[in-house]
């Protein structure tokens, strides 16, 4: 867990920092959203203390980060940032060993974990572990970069628009393989983006900023049903908010039994989204989708005007 | 190509190995000459004391130029900035031949205002190839390496230190080349080397002898960029090659 | 009578060293301006402390030749280096640096108008050499710019070429860089031979005033040394247009000559003033060691003070030597700040 208490930060006469007070409780995969200059960047660096709070204090797991020696403390963060911030003059493996032997692992476990996360990674070890970073795509990369951020199971990983530099395709890509390694690791992450497609493909928990100040923060539909104010309404952008509480709805939570569906209907599985019900609708011309159970059995039937319950 | 450098060292050393044997060629080139031959001391024990003038200069300058240029670009460190900024600036302004001279009065006639003036000149190019090369490294790096939870020495041995060595070595080239040219003109102070016989000849009004010490000093510079270029690790790193065009050897001369 | 020295052992060197120490703690302390003038006052106190005191140590004597000792040095040193640190603190810019120099030469010349420094040393050796100062400025400034002229014209060829045609540039800029690496004693004196043997056979130049030994051959090694910054400096700066400036311009229809002479060349010239700049500092310490091989300037002071262990007159030579390359480069720098195309520097 993650607790900023009235944390304040001001760059010469900028403020950065307006009292900020937030909780990222454990295992959340929360995300700092907002605009450029809202203080979001400064709020992730308070928390391995790249950034010295004027006023107020960070707590990580109930313990105040200024408590230990910067250097340990940041130690246990994973951190990821946009640039990537490889060291040029390592490889791959080194770069990704870089805090286990700070921590001076034996060199025989720091080999087995590197293998190990570039296998999490989808990156071959036997292909990548020798390579040096000028030798990487971009996506390939910034891989290198999250298994570098997990290479001593830190209890917590930060990451700081860390897909902001990849193209679209590569990006959605590694989205996907963070929800997955968040699913598969349970740790928190709290990411920092001024990309809403980008917090709403990942987040359970967003927290709007603006101005140095939390905005409103909850799960995300909480933010789609109820903005606390208007900034909070125009960031998520008033002509997609419909399509977005789409996405997050399960389609099966808007089915009916269904009965006889004629066999025209279009077919998508139990556990597509709304959004993906609607998409198969106007794609095939229909007025309803036929949900699918995993053995291909007909599990219930979504109508157009279902979707107005979503 | 690392061969190639080495290209100037044999050429000194032959010089070094011919010269004494020439007497008969400099008395067909310059009849007038009662001594074609500069003999009053063996042109090899001239380049020693040239080399050792280089050598026991280059070590302080080395360190004072990496140090000063490491403190420098240390955050906060604003005035040691401006500090060695302005040193560099007034350097630049004074030529070696001037503190050689001024340092006479304070320090006596020999090697000693050679040392001072080759220690300062030396420090100079080194100095601006370190906050240079430095500042070059790449912020989100040094992000990188502080959020990994390096202490600060570790940020700079680890990660600033390999990644500035290249321009910093090309800074040292530059400084020994300089060195070598600085070490010459301390013979008109009376430091022993190869200046000696070019100062003994424009006196005595011998021009074999200035032709033979002008050649071997130029020979011997050539010698020590070669030499230096031999020895520089050639972008081991692939893709690092910062500050590459802020420091190449000679865009940081000094007058001499 | 030997030149005394008004040293650290003295009662005086106190008098000194507080006021220096004291200015360097107000340079830290005070506000950055406030500072500049209090360094700058206290310079100038410092100076009239020396002139007073060396007219009193001199007493009726006019052969005695006093100056300050390294007490006296360290801490105008120390002043100059405070200064510079207060106006970089107060972000003057050049300037600012030029007005508070100016400030600081004008008090000077005050002084030495009033009379306040005669009796220094220095000062003394200046007045007995009048003429002789003249000679070597006027010559000075002849033999630099005599070398810096030609090496503008050939360097910004050799620069263009190496922009232009980036294969032969390489060997172009690879020959000029080689030459530096020729210590300038060497070439100088490699010069000297060629040079008196053309003379020999071509009277016509040998008439011209060309001989070995003389101005010849420092003008043309110097030369030779100005050419690699000029270069590199022309070549940068046809390079410094952003692409996109270039690529818009001849989108609008711009004749080559039009992006040279409209967008390469103003953009750049900022890069070539730079180089300029560089050259022409390097050229006034370079021309120093020409009086080796005979050629004029202050050199020649400075070499003749070598040879009669005279002190003042080493300094005489020297101090003319990096005031004029400083006051060259604080000009430039200024003309380069006016003309950078930053809209900081236009305000």
């Amino acid at each position: 867990m993650i607790r900023f208490e009235g944390v304040s930060k001001a760059f010469g006469a900028t403020p950065a920092l307006d009292g900020l007070d937030l909780t990222v409780p454990e295992a959340a995969f929360a995300v700092l959203l907002g605009g450029s200059g809202a203080g979001k960047s400064t709020a992730l660096r308070t928390i391995n203390r790249l950034v010295e709070p004027d006023a107020g204090r960070v707590l990580l797991r109930e313990r105040d980060v200024a408590s230990e020696p910067a250097p340990a403390l940041r130690r246990r963060i994973g951190y990821v940032i946009q640039g990537i911030g490889l060291f040029p003059h390592w490889t791959v493996a080194r770069n990704i060993g870089a805090v286990p032997r700070l921590l001076g692992w034996p060199a025989a476990r720091i080999a087995a974990r590197v293998d190990e996360l570039l296998a999490l990674l989808r990156l071959d070890p036997d292909a990548y572990r020798d390579r040096l970073p000028a030798q990487l795509s971009g996506g390939q990369a910034q891989r290198v970069g999250v298994a570098r951020a997990l290479a001593a199971d830190p209890d917590i990983l930060l990451m700081d628009e860390p897909f902001g530099a990849l193209d679209a395709v590569t990006r959605q890509a590694l989205q996907q393989e963070m929800a997955r390694l968040h699913a598969a690791t349970g740790k928190t992450i709290l990411l920092v983006t001024h990309d809403v497609e980008e917090a709403f493909a990942l987040a359970t928990r967003i927290a709007v900023m603006a101005d140095g100040r939390l905005l409103q923060e909850g799960p995300p539909r909480e933010l789609l049903d109820a903005p606390a104010d208007p900034r909070v309404r125009d960031l998520l952008d008033g002509g997609a908010i419909g399509m977005r509480r789409l996405a997050l709805s399960q389609a099966a939570t808007l089915a009916s039994p269904g009965g006889e569906a004629p066999p025209s209907l279009p077919r998508i599985p139990r556990t597509a989204t709304a959004r993906d019900a609607l998409e198969a609708m106007l794609a095939a011309r229909a007025e309803a989708v036929l949900l699918l159970d995993e053995s291909g059995a007909p599990a219930g039937v979504v109508a157009l005007r279902d979707l107005l319950r979503a | 190509m690392r061969l190639a450098a080495l290209l100037p060292v044999l050429l000194f050393a032959a010089a070094l190995a011919v010269l004494p044997l020439t007497a008969p060629v400099f008395a067909a080139l310059f009849p007038d000459v009662a001594e074609p031959l500069y003999r009053r001391e063996s042109f090899l024990s001239l380049t020693l004391s040239h080399g050792g003038l280089v050598l026991v200069s280059l070590l302080p300058a080395a360190a004072i130029g990496i140090g000063l240029g490491i403190a420098a670009t240390r955050p906060g460190a604003r005035e040691v900035r401006e500090v060695a900024d302005g040193l560099v600036g007034f350097a630049q302004a004074v030529p070696p031949v001037a503190v050689i001279a001024i340092a006479v009065p304070a320090v006596g006639f020999g090697a000693a205002p050679a040392l001072l003036a080759l220690v300062c000149y030396a420090t100079l190019p080194v100095l601006r190839a370190t906050t240079a090369a430095l500042a070059t490294v790449p912020p989100d790096v040094l992000d990188a390496a502080r959020g990994a939870g390096m202490t600060p020495r570790q940020v700079l041995v680890q990660v600033e230190l390999p990644l500035a060595a290249p321009p910093i070595l090309a800074g040292l080239r530059v400084a020994a080349v300089l060195a070598v040219a600085t070490a010459a003109v301390g013979a008109v102070a009376g430091a022993t080397c190869l200046g000696t016989p070019i100062i003994a000849g424009l006196v005595n009004g011998n021009p074999a002898w200035v032709v033979q010490g002008a050649v071997l000093t130029g020979l011997m510079a050539f010698a020590v960029d070669g030499l230096l270029a031999a020895l520089a690790p050639r972008d081991q790193a692939g893709p690092v090659s910062i500050g590459s065009a802020a420091s190449r050897p000679h865009s940081s001369r000094l007058p001499s | 009578m030997p030149p005394r020295l008004i040293g650290p052992g003295e009662a005086e060197a106190l008098a000194f060293l507080i006021p220096a120490a004291l200015a360097a703690l107000a340079a830290t302390a005070l506000p950055a301006r406030l500072a500049v003038l209090a360094c700058a006052g206290a310079l100038c106190a410092l100076l009239g402390a020396l002139g007073d005191a060396a007219a009193r140590l001199a007493g009726s004597s006019e052969a005695a030749r006093l100056g300050p000792a390294a007490g006296g040095w360290i801490a105008i040193g120390a002043l100059l280096l405070a200064a510079r640190l207060a106006t970089g603190r107060a972000a003057m810019g050049a300037r600012g640096r030029a007005v508070v120099a100016i400030g600081i030469a004008a008090a000077l010349g005050a002084m030495l108008a009033l009379g306040l420094l005669d009796n220094l040393g220095l000062v003394r050796e200046a007045a007995a050499r009048g003429p002789e100062l003249r000679v070597a400025f006027a010559g000075h400034l002849q033999l630099v710019a005599a070398a810096l002229l030609p090496a503008l014209a050939v360097g910004a060829a050799c620069g263009a070429i190496a922009f232009a045609a980036p294969r032969a540039g390489t060997s172009v800029m690879g020959l000029l860089a080689a030459l530096q690496v020729i210590p300038a004693m060497a070439l100088f004196a490699l010069l000297i031979e060629p040079l008196a043997a053309l003379g020999r056979a071509v009277p016509l130049l040998r008439e011209a005033g060309l001989r070995g030994i003389g101005a010849a051959p420092a003008v043309i090694g110097v030369f030779l040394y100005l050419l690699l910054p000029i270069a590199a400096a022309m070549r940068a700066a046809l390079g410094a247009a952003p692409g996109a400036a270039v690529d818009a311009a001849r989108g609008l229809g711009f004749a080559p000559a039009q992006v040279l002479w409209r967008v390469r060349l103003p953009l750049g010239a900022p890069v070539l003033l730079g180089g300029l700049r560089v050259a022409a500092v390097q050229a006034v310490g370079l021309v120093t060691l020409g009086a080796l091989v005979g050629a004029g300037g202050f050199g020649v002071l400075m070499f003749q003070g070598l040879g009669q262990f005279a002190p003042d007159l080493i300094l005489l030579g020297a101090l003319p030597v990096a005031a004029l390359a400083l006051m060259l480069d604080a000009v430039l720098r200024g003309l380069e700040d006016g003309l950078s195309p930053t809209p900081e520097a236009a305000r």
